[in-house]
């Protein structure tokens, strides 16, 4: 984007090896590598200038018996003034060329694809089209630390087109979350009761971690994601059948657990009679019987308990459990009765028929 | 014309009386009002606090070994970050240098008797333990997991996992430790603007002075703000009052804000200070006059003023608008300039000097490459669009601890090895002092350069499980870690031995010319037996080896 970009004479060299930095995939990507780049070159010189000088009157200067004192000056205005002056140069260049990159990274194109980011503790939810797909999940809990196929196994997908601006519109359910992808070299933090934005143009097919950068708690760690990034026909035929849940899980059963594992649940629900620290209660166990509810009589668990529980969590708190489900989880009518129909089949098999 | 032979003392019955063995018993200590006493308590408090820090910095270094679950739980490596950090800098770093060295010399680098408030002092002390008691209960109760940052609304809500008390206990403690170090701000304030004996003007001070002038100066204006912030977030926590969480109608961003206009200015409470001991350990061992007085002093001040129009450089991902990170941004390089002058002119001292390889010397060398680094790698996170990239992964985390452990801390053990002699009145022996320094600068970088690499390759901060990608990375850390606590228990296991086997010292084993070199070693209580002559402090030609006494003495 600058004119003054000292990139093609950084490139030359050696040291911009993938070593440093992850891949460079997104438009500005290289941007912020050449001023890496630049102010590592110019920290280098003076580091080794200073440390050879540091090293040198060491040798030269060191203390020798009989030796006489050395006449030496106590200050130098002229040399003060240079070298308080003439390092600010290359400040001043650094600031700009920041500068100019940042004001890019943060003016939000005119026309781009827009994707809403939610973040909460602790998962990601991609939501295309006012919820038409929503992605979400997080690490399991059994994942094994030193496989990443295995952490990477239940995180959501961001899939997005390449070569396409790419606008994240970004809120927090909970506390702060900061999303981070470090191949496109951005990040931005996500804030409860505002919208932040992010924008991004891939610019090669492939797939990139993404991470939770501010700390939110426990599985902070755990909040990751991957940002897939096809061609546009890929990209198409993926919304073609992600849209489109019936047609993708045709089995409701099959559908309210596919419900189940993207829209979050699985932090606080579990599917065998445990109770998840810090979370809600199983979905196995419950069904049919009394639940007792804080301030209220108890309460079936039916059909349209759990309706209500999922529009309106805090309407009726199962007594035991803190009120951290948050609403708007799921909203849509067929996704509720699918889910519905998960839970009801769980709990009693063989009295709910399945579509084959 | 001061005293030649102050090493022999003027009491009735010819036993040397000093301030250690003027009086005995623990209320004497307790009680006490004399700014060495009173230093002395602070050293060994703050020591402990560092050895506490210090042993949960080696507990996340070992969890993080492997990149899943190593020794301790989420919740309870959640818990480490957050006490390591809040000790070392509320309990540790800030009160470290200014407190315990700072109370012990400044005072007699004037010349005089005490600091000008010396109850004022006492009760700074006091408040220091009881803030400190209040962490503790923190710790003890469980469950303080939110960072040194306390960062709003993880910290004032009851989404996380720590108890209502562990939250109030931290802040309470913040807020009074906050009293302590106004307290001490303003006594150093006051003496120096009124204790200046004749002949010593603002420009004839050692720069140890200028330094704690500027960083108290910060104390007491930046303190304030911290102590209202904390005070904010247990109303907000208690009342549900909206200031910072949205769910009430409060703003989290705006906590960063208040949280920072403190925190940075709270660095150079921590790094001034250590700029103020390596000018006298540089010029003291060079035996050289220090090159560009005005410059380094004026830096200081400089820097003083400037911090407090930089913090929003920790938050240009944060939401706040593009034009204030363009400002915090601009401002933030201006502030290199001052840091930059001063490792020049300490390198200028250097040139045509004769130095003595004494291991404060070499603390002082080890920090010059550290806080180099520090510095130059700060250039990365002022640099807007490459912050975007960096802010809140392991290079930051380099960054300053390269700053705070490279510089802050080196200077703070150089600084103890220098005045040790005058603290206790024993020689620490030179061979394990220069072991520590070696440890300690091998360990710092071993712990510290990798996660640069790590940061630049996106691996974020405060993680217990990581990928497995940095694990290489991690374990060259860990075991970076373990050297550098070994090195910091050689440290004080030297200054320990000495109190029992180490030589008597003399008035003045380096060659020192400002004035804490002219009281005997230890100062009686009285720190002068007469009033002593103002001479240049950096003017080492006046003085001459001794071999009798193995230490220097005044030749005009
Ligand atoms: C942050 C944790 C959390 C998440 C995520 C969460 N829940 Fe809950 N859920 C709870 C808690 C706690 C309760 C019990 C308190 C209450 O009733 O609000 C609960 C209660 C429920 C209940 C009533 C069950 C009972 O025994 O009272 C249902 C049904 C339910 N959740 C469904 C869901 C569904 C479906 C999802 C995913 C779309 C989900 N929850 C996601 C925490 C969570
Ligand atoms: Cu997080
Ligand atoms: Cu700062």
């Amino acid at each position: 984007m600058t004119n003054l970009s000292l990139s093609p004479i950084l490139a030359a060299l050696p040291w911009e090896a993938d070593y440093w930095f992850p891949p460079q995939r997104s438009t500005y990507a290289h941007e912020v590598d050449w001023v890496y780049f630049f102010i590592g070159w110019v920290s280098i010189f003076f580091f080794v200038v200073i440390m050879a000088a540091m090293a040198y009157f060491c040798v030269k200067y060191r203390r020798r018996p009989g030796q006489p004192k050395l006449k030496y000056p106590t200050h130098h205005s002229g040399l003060e003034i240079a070298w308080s002056i003439l390092p600010s140069f290359l400040l001043v260049y650094m600031f700009y060329a920041g500068f100019i990159s940042f004001m890019d990274m943060r003016s939000m194109p005119d026309e781009a694809y827009n994707i809403v980011v939610n973040g909460q503790k602790w998962f990601w939810q991609f939501s295309y089209d006012n919820g038409k797909i929503i992605e979400s999940g997080s690490v399991a809990n059994d994942a094994n630390w030193n496989d990443k196929k295995s952490i990477f196994a239940k995180v959501p997908r961001l899939h997005v087109p390449v070569n396409t601006d790419i606008v994240l519109t970004m809120n927090a359910k909970d506390v702060l979350h900061s999303f981070f992808i470090p191949a496109f070299r951005t990040k931005q933090d996500v804030v409860p009761g505002r919208y932040t934005k992010l924008w991004f143009n891939a610019n090669e097919v492939g797939v990139y971690d993404v991470f939770c950068a501010e700390y939110c708690g426990d599985k902070h760690s755990e909040m990751l994601a991957e940002v897939v990034v096809e061609t546009q026909e890929d990209f198409d035929k993926w919304y073609a059948v992600a849209s489109d849940l019936e047609q993708r899980f045709p089995d409701p059963v099959k559908r309210g657990e596919y419900l189940y594992s993207s829209r979050g649940c699985t932090q606080c629900h579990s599917l065998d009679g445990s109770t998840k620290p810090n979370g809600g209660p199983s979905f196995l166990g419950w069904w049919g019987k009394e639940v007792p509810v804080d301030g209220q009589a108890p309460v079936k668990m039916d059909e349209n308990y759990v309706r209500e529980s999922i529009l309106n969590p805090m309407a009726k708190v199962h007594t035991g459990f803190g009120k951290i489900m948050p609403a708007g989880l799921i909203t849509k009518d067929k996704e509720i009765d699918a889910l519905i129909t998960f839970i009801r089949n769980l709990n009693q098999p063989s009295k709910t028929e399945t579509k084959k | 014309m001061a005293t030649v032979d102050t090493t022999t003392t003027y009491s009735p019955d010819s036993k040397p009386v000093n301030y250690l063995t003027q009086s005995h018993g623990f209320l004497s200590w307790a009680m006490t009002l004399d700014h060495k006493r009173i230093g002395v308590m602070y050293l060994v408090a703050t020591s402990v606090a560092f050895l506490l820090g210090g042993t949960f910095a080696i507990l996340l270094r070992t969890e993080l070994w492997a990149p899943g679950h190593t020794i301790v739980s989420h919740d309870t490596y959640n818990q480490l970050f957050t006490l390591h950090g809040a000790v070392m800098v509320f309990l540790f770093i800030i009160p470290g240098i200014p407190a315990a060295l700072g109370n012990f010399m400044l005072p007699i680098m004037l010349g005089a008797k005490d600091v000008a408030f010396p109850r004022l002092n006492l009760a700074s002390f006091y408040f220091w333990c009881v803030g400190a008691l209040f962490f503790l209960s923190a710790l003890l109760l469980t469950g303080l997991d939110t960072g040194w940052t306390f960062y709003t609304p993880y910290s004032t809500t009851e989404y996380n996992t720590s108890k209502d008390e562990a939250i109030i206990a931290a802040t309470m403690g913040v807020f009074v430790l906050g009293f302590s170090s106004i307290f001490t701000g303003l006594n150093f304030l006051v003496t120096i603007h009124t204790m200046r004996p004749p002949g010593m003007g603002w420009f004839h001070m050692p720069l140890f002075l200028w330094a704690t002038y500027s960083t108290a100066l910060i104390q007491v204006l930046a303190t304030p703000v911290l102590a209202i912030t904390v005070l904010l977030i247990i109303v907000e926590r208690l009342m549900g009052i909206g200031i910072f969480n949205p769910v009430y109608g409060g703003d989290p961003v705006l906590y960063q804000h208040f949280f920072w206009f403190y925190s940075h200015p709270a660095v150079y409470i921590m790094i001034l200070p250590a700029f103020g001991v390596i000018s006298e350990l540089i010029s003291v061992n060079c035996h050289r006059h220090i090159f560009g007085y005005r410059f380094i002093a004026y830096s200081s001040v400089a820097i003083a003023l400037l911090g407090f129009l930089v913090w929003g450089h920790h938050m240009f991902t944060s939401g706040q608008s593009k034009i204030a990170s363009v400002v915090f941004s601009a401002i933030t390089f201006s502030i290199a300039i001052p840091s930059a002058v001063k490792i020049f002119n300490w390198l200028a001292t250097m040139y045509k000097a004769s130095i003595s390889f004494n291991a404060p010397f070499l603390y002082a060398l080890s920090f010059m490459f550290l806080f180099t680094i520090g510095g130059l790698t700060g250039l990365f996170l002022s640099t807007l669009n490459t912050d975007v990239h960096l802010h809140d992964t392991y290079f930051v985390v380099a960054h300053f601890h390269y700053v705070m452990v490279g510089g802050s801390l080196t200077a703070f053990f150089g600084g103890l090895f220098h005045w040790w002699p005058k603290i206790s009145g024993k020689m620490y022996s030179e061979f394990p002092a220069k072991v520590s320094a070696f440890l300690v600068f091998i360990g710092f970088n071993l712990t510290f350069f990798p996660q640069f690499v790590m940061g630049t390759r996106g691996m974020p901060r405060r993680y217990y499980n990581y990928l497995p990608e940095f694990q290489s990375f991690h374990q060259w850390s860990t075991i970076g870690a373990y050297v550098l606590g070994l090195g910091a228990i050689v440290a004080f296991a030297t200054l320990v031995h000495s109190m029992f086997r180490g030589k008597k010292a003399p008035t003045n084993p380096w060659g020192g010319a400002s004035l804490e070199w002219q009281c005997p070693s230890p100062p009686p209580l009285e720190n002068f037996h007469e009033a002593p002559t103002v001479g240049d402090c950096y003017d080492y030609d006046r003085l001459r080896y001794d071999e009798k006494t193995e230490g220097y003495v005044m030749t005009k």
